[in-house]
């Protein structure tokens, strides 16, 4: 199967159009900034590299250019997205023991703090390295599902809410 | 157009309102700054954090800082500056006290409040500041404890399986009195002509069942108990039960008369005792204060699970001195974080309690030492760590 590969480039356009827009007006605003023309150009030059970097991993056909974010798998030290923490599940001597990402929101639950109790009585506090849970992954995800249906449904009632 | 250039600029000028306005808001808590407030005595608060960025003691400038990872905040500390007995004519200094407590945040609490009234009970009585004196104040702060335990045993029998480590500093007539009971480190930072600028010295003996020496003492003192030190989760434990092998508190492995219902099981021993198994005597280390020392670190054993003595030092050195016991902080919690594969503003999300799971409680006082000035004043203080924090459970 073939993916569409691309990035949208319309609000790095509009912004470059409100830029000029801007310097042809200059006199109508209410003030300057401090050093107008560097920050835009650095934005400038900085998209400029982006763009070339993206379209080099497009084209190329080595595919550790493309898509290098799948890699976190492999490599445990990769850090770990804004949001989430590693967490181990299983006996770390076992054949089922897993890495899994988890919103660190999810944490501070409380049916999250059974599992967590669980990982106490079996390791103490001083463990290093990740957390390790020392239970079954379909009992993790169990686990897991319920916490995002909560948190989903909390989500979506603050939207109602809110609008 | 030119309704959208309108909206444009009120609200670029809204923007603009916004980035000037801390301009002439007075800066408290920037690092530089420093501006003295009432409320800023005693110390303040930002979610789990409490800190002093500075204040000033009889020889020199303290900073402190506290962070909470249990339910109930289980650290305490306490820096008192000016005198030190009772009397005018006694000796004059700074009292530096970090209480680690374990299994509940009870014993600190109370060692908080009595043991620098100890101190200065004893140093009245001797009309001088002396290992002999710190030395009496712990056994007679223990001795108070054990009767508050007695008077609580039969509705809070509970209150036998708390203990806390004890680390006191004195600062007087150029010497430090390091007294120590427990796990929690002093390290002094000395002018160094080395690569680094400064290097870092050990002053306090630390009791923690993970150092062979411990282990050794504490089998040649019961010879006769196999099980003295087990390990257990890979960590050493002083009969399976806790880390330290001095402490004050701990009534349950200090008498027999605790070691018995109504006392949760897994706290009794199956066998009874007559000599106590932990002791709360601290390791006594006099330091004569030299022109190369500059600061001391005062830490609970959560900084030093995290930093070297040397990499403490380091930062203490290269960093301004307002807010360098934050700065120790937040330095333990980040590499706290990436231990536990996350990020740092992540691990601050995190509630109390649960916390525990990524960090200890740390407390950190770092006392600057200052060459005498004639025009000095002596600065009298009285401060204790985490006034503000949660003190209730959740």
């Amino acid at each position: 199967m073939k993916k569409i590969r691309g990035f949208l480039v319309k609000r790095k356009v509009f912004s470059l159009f409100r830029y000029i827009r801007r310097k042809s007006h200059s006199s109508t605003t209410t003030y300057r900034r401090l050093n107008p023309s560097r920050r835009t150009f650095s934005r400038f030059i900085k998209w400029g590299s982006k763009l070339k970097s993206k379209a080099r991993a497009i084209c190329s056909k080595n595919p550790s250019f493309r898509s290098g974010y799948l890699r976190v798998r492999d490599d445990p030290l990769v850090e770990v997205p804004k949001g989430k923490m590693a967490v181990y599940v299983g006996q770390e001597d076992g054949d089922d023991y897993e890495r899994v990402l988890v919103p660190v929101i999810y944490i501070n639950h409380p049916l999250f703090g059974q599992l967590l109790r669980k990982a106490e009585d079996e390791y103490g506090h001083d463990h290093p390295g990740g957390i390790t849970i020392p239970c079954r992954v379909s009992e993790f995800e169990n686990v897991k599902t319920r916490i995002a249906a909560v948190c989903g449904g909390r989500k979506m009632m603050l939207w109602k809410r809110g609008v | 157009m030119n309704i959208v250039d309108d909206i444009y600029m009120m609200l670029s000028g809204n923007n603009y309102l916004n980035m000037v306005k801390p301009c002439w808001k007075p800066s408290v808590e920037g690092d530089g700054g420093c501006v003295r407030k009432s409320g800023d005595q005693i110390g303040r608060t930002d979610g789990l954090l409490w800190y002093k960025d500075l204040g000033a003691h009889v020889s020199g400038e303290f900073s402190m800082a506290v962070i909470q990872a249990n339910n109930l905040l289980e650290d305490q500390s306490q820096v008192e500056s000016g005198p030190l007995s009772s009397s005018s004519s006694g000796p004059y200094g700074t009292f530096i006290g970090v209480y680690d407590g374990h299994g509940g945040p009870e014993t600190s609490r109370f060692v908080n409040e009595k043991l620098f009234a100890n101190v200065k009970k004893f140093a009245t009585e001797d009309q001088e500041m002396s290992a002999d004196v710190i030395k009496k104040a712990f056994l007679a702060t223990e001795e108070e404890f054990l009767s508050v335990v007695r008077e609580q045993w039969q509705y809070c029998p509970q209150i036998a399986s708390v203990g806390t480590c004890c680390l006191v500093g004195v600062i007087c007539n150029g010497l430090v009195y390091v007294a120590n009971a427990g796990d929690s480190r002093v390290v002094l930072g000395r002018a160094d002509r080395g690569v680094r600028g400064v290097s870092a010295v050990q002053l306090s003996t630390e009791h923690n069942a993970s150092y062979a020496s411990v282990r050794d003492e504490l089998q040649s003192m019961h010879p006769d108990d196999p099980k003295i030190v087990v390990l257990k989760h890979n960590v050493w434990r002083v009969k399976g039960l806790v880390q330290v092998s001095r402490s004050i508190g701990d009534a349950y492995l200090k008498k027999q008369e605790f070691n018995r219902e109504p006392l949760l099981a897994k706290f009794r021993l199956s066998k009874p005792f007559s000599k106590q198994i932990l002791n709360p005597e601290p390791s006594i280390f006099i330091h004569k204060l030299n022109p190369k020392d500059q600061f001391l670190i005062f830490a609970s054993d959560g900084l030093w699970e995290h930093l070297s003595n040397e990499e403490a030092v380091d930062i203490v050195h290269n960093y301004p001195r307002s807010g360098i016991a934050r700065r120790l902080v937040k330095a333990a919690l980040q590499i706290a974080a990436k231990k536990r594969e996350m990020r740092y503003s992540d691990l601050k999300k995190i509630d109390r309690g649960v916390r525990r799971h990524f960090h200890d409680d740390i407390t950190v006082v770092v006392m600057f030492i200052d060459p005498p000035l004639p025009n000095r004043t002596r600065s009298l203080v009285s401060i204790k760590g985490s006034r503000g924090l949660p003190r209730t459970n959740l």
